[in-house]
């Protein structure tokens, strides 16, 4: 693995090519991301598609077989550069059940250079603000598994750090508590670029700005949210009613679109030629138009697709 | 690599020992185990079964017997049988002056006690990483702290916490010595108890190291246990055996510092500094070695 | 949820102190056997070695309000190393903490009392073990006031 200086600046992760095998499975397969500065960054993928792999190999647990990694200003894992500038929330990593929450992370502030007193401050505020300000003194084992990726999100946040890798943060939890961890994610990676990943694609729609796709170690796709979202050129519209074969043949007929899939109940995808630019959004009028005209009145409508749908376009469904 | 991350890592380590059950049956066992070994010496002289001129001439031969033996001197049939006839010069020599010109009871704990701390070390140091590789609690830590700190770190906290056990347990029976047993002066039991608890401190160092060693590469506690334990306790017993098949084999010994940790109290200072250099020379090898590993590892 | 966060320290120390609490009646009951059964025999008696019989024949001269005192002493030790295990396990202040203060400041008064009160044959005879009957309740002491502090809290 090379380490070189010429990093763009407006990255914060650049992989190239980053290969791991386990014996004969292929767990990262010449993986190549770019994660922009200050993004709160979307991984998503089947199960078994490299994503806590991916993570590992980022932070240092694993080694990669080949492949290139430059973290923040082109730095290599487990740089001693990086300590303190880079966190991880590890998908299945337990704290010490003998050793009281506030001591497990006052020594991760103070390995930082925090001291003492600031330590133990830093960190009642950082637990109170979640929610766990009552259990400083307490071990991990009376958390319940919402409370535990709460105090594993705080440990990740600890200290500021410039870069930080969630590995599936709302996993396991219920819709209340995934909510919180969501609001938590946000409201703590103003200063931070924050690279999440996990099987909830609404969630990640919701919170990301970037996000990437992995399938079996390989990027399907990457770019910002608008950018995948849109990559499909499809509007999806939802009318008062449905449409009777003339008036649908007249929407197919416009410049642009092409034949509408008919989901039912008055729901209609249309694929467009182009949506990008000029073009596209004189599509989107044209269409819009020709339904007024007829007094159709579209409830909602939205330009190109969700996550989901291109998630599922893009992987395998016989991944494991 | 920053000292005041190895310094916090070790300082965080000793409550974490404590805290942890495998933490508290190390000093339970050390110190019971510990005290327990000596009685056998100390009760025949207390309770007035027998003369302390008789105590000493039974335990002249157990001692050159025994320090034959480790020095590879020939098997233990034999050595005892030559140690009977008192043929075993070399270590006879070496058994009076631990018995004659130093505090002979305080020489035979240490004698019995240079045998048994490995063994309790193995029995207490076991878990210094291995829990942390399984439960992956040590992924909350290494991106604030370099494995070698870690490493490091977790060494000299249990370093320092076996000195402080084995140093206790050693002072509580020099203490007992000068309080209960009118055999010794003070100075001379102090002396001689102080250069005891110095080079039992040297000693224990190695075995922590491949304690830490074996730790950090088994991602298992209890595997970890049986393998200190088995590495601890039978290389001197596949050495001593596999010598009665062909001599050379004893060497097996020297793959740990019981090849020559009995030397720390030979009457030669030269041989007990040799041997000290040896115990920090083991240590050194241990710590690069598992460091080496432990850095290469996935975690 | 898990319901307890304790420390497996704290647990080892539990079960030790279940085992100590039996230990120490049993060595109340071997004093009473010593003190009563085979001490008044043992005069005289070719079968004993000497040493011991010597042991046995001091301890025939003990007092009764000696041995009321000793056995007080290690009976209150052994309820107190009960009380203190079920503590432990449930992170008692009460149970845990204080109970052991108690155990400490008994057990010590208890070796105070033996080396003060018991014929110097007997002591001998009881030789280095009782460092060991020091060393564990200042262990347990010193642990339960330092490392475990603030476990001990309900």
């Amino acid at each position: 693995m090379s380490t070189s200086p010429a990093v763009p600046p407006s990255s914060a992760l650049d992989l190239e090519g980053v290969t791991r095998t386990f014996g004969k499975l292929r767990a990262l397969d010449g993986t190549t991301l770019s994660i922009p500065k200050r993004s709160i960054f979307g991984l998503v993928g089947p199960n078994g598609a490299g994503k806590t792999t991916l993570f590992s190999v980022i932070a240092g647990f694993l080694q990669p077989d080949a492949g290139r990694i430059e973290i923040l200003d082109g730095l290599a894992p487990g740089d001693s550069r990086l300590l303190g500038r880079m966190s991880i929330l590890p998908q299945d990593a337990l704290f010490d059940r003998n050793m009281t929450i506030v001591d497990q992370l006052m020594l991760l502030r103070r390995l930082e250079g925090a001291s003492r007193r600031n330590a133990r401050l830093e960190v009642a505020e950082a637990l109170t603000r979640v929610g766990l300000g009552d259990y400083l003194e307490r071990g991990v084992s009376v958390l319940s598994h919402g409370m535990s990726k709460r105090l594993g999100i705080v440990q990740a946040f600890l200290g500021d750090p410039e870069l930080i890798f969630l590995d599936e943060p709302t996993s396991g939890l219920d819709p209340r508590n995934a909510k919180r961890v969501r609001e938590v994610i946000r409201e703590l990676s103003v200063h931070a670029t924050v690279v999440v990943s996990s099987h909830n694609l609404f969630e990640l729609q919701d919170l990301c700005d970037h996000v990437a796709i992995l399938d079996r170690g390989v990027v399907k796709a990457q770019g910002s949210m608008s950018e995948i979202t849109r990559g499909a050129r499809r509007l999806e519209i939802e009318l008062e009613r449905t449409l009777v074969g003339e008036e649908r043949a007249a929407i197919e007929a416009l410049a642009g679109v092409r034949v509408a899939e008919d989901l039912g109940g008055g729901r209609y995808i249309f694929p467009l030629e182009a949506i990008e630019n000029e073009q596209g959004n004189r599509t989107v009028r044209a269409i819009l138009g020709e339904l007024l005209r007829r007094e159709i009145t579209p409830r909602s409508f939205r330009e190109g697709s969700s996550l989901e749908e291109i998630f599922l376009q893009l992987t395998d469904d016989t991944s494991e | 690599m920053q000292s005041r991350r190895i310094r916090l890592v070790s300082l965080y380590s000793i409550p974490a020992i404590l805290r942890n059950g495998s933490g508290i049956t190390y000093v339970f066992i050390t110190f019971v185990l510990g005290i327990t070994i000596t009685e056998p010496l100390l009760v025949f002289y207390e309770s007035g079964i027998l003369p302390i001129d008789e105590v000493l001439s039974k335990l002249e031969i157990a001692i050159s017997v025994l320090l034959a033996a480790v020095s590879l001197e020939g098997t233990f049939p034999d050595l005892v049988d030559l140690g009977g006839k008192g043929e075993l010069t070399g270590a006879a020599e070496w058994a009076t002056y631990l018995l004659h010109q130093r505090p002979a009871l305080l020489s035979a704990v240490f004698v019995l006690e240079m045998l048994c701390i490995p063994l309790f070390v193995a029995t207490g140091a076991f878990n210094q990483l291995s829990g942390d590789l399984q439960f992956g609690a040590i992924r909350y830590q290494l991106l604030r702290v370099s494995r070698t700190e870690l490493f490091l770190g977790r060494f000299f906290g249990m370093a320092a916490f076996s000195i402080l056990l084995i140093s206790t347990l050693l002072l509580a029976v020099v203490l007992y010595m000068g309080l209960r047993l009118d055999l010794y002066e003070w100075g001379e039991l102090l002396a001689w108890g102080s250069r005891g608890i110095l080079l039992f401190a040297v000693m224990s160092i190695p075995y922590v190291a491949l304690c830490t060693m074996i730790s950090a590469n088994v991602r298992s506690p209890f595997g970890s246990l049986i393998l200190t334990s088995a590495v601890i306790s039978g290389v001197p017993l596949v050495s001593l055996s596999a010598m009665t098949a062909w001599a050379p084999l004893g060497k097996i010994l020297y793959l740990l510092p019981w090849g020559f940790q009995h030397r720390l109290f030979h009457p030669d200072p030269q041989q007990a500094l040799l041997a000290v250099a040896g115990c920090f020379a083991y240590t050194a090898i241990y710590l690069v070695l598992g460091c080496l590993l432990f850095r290469r590892r996935d975690l | 949820m898990a319901t307890s966060d304790r420390p497996s320290g704290l647990t080892a120390l539990a079960v030790i102190n279940f085992i100590l609490s039996f230990m120490q009646l049993l060595s109340m009951g071997s004093l009473l056997l010593a003190r009563y059964v085979r001490a008044p025999h043992a005069v005289g008696n070719s079968h004993i070695p000497e040493g011991q019989a010597a042991q046995l024949a001091a301890l025939a001269e003990v007092p009764t309000l000696t041995i009321v005192i000793l056995c007080s002493l290690l009976g209150i030790s052994g309820v107190l190393l009960f009380v203190t295990a079920f503590g432990f396990l449930h992170r008692k202040r009460r149970f845990g903490k204080h109970a052991t203060t108690l155990y400490v400041i008994n057990d010590l008064t208890y070796v105070a009392c033996l080396i003060a009160m018991m014929p110097e044959a007997h002591i001998r005879g009881l030789g280095i073990s009782l460092i060991r009957t020091v060393f564990y309740p200042i262990f347990v002491g010193t642990l339960v006031h330092t490392v475990f502090r603030r476990d001990l809290v309900r």
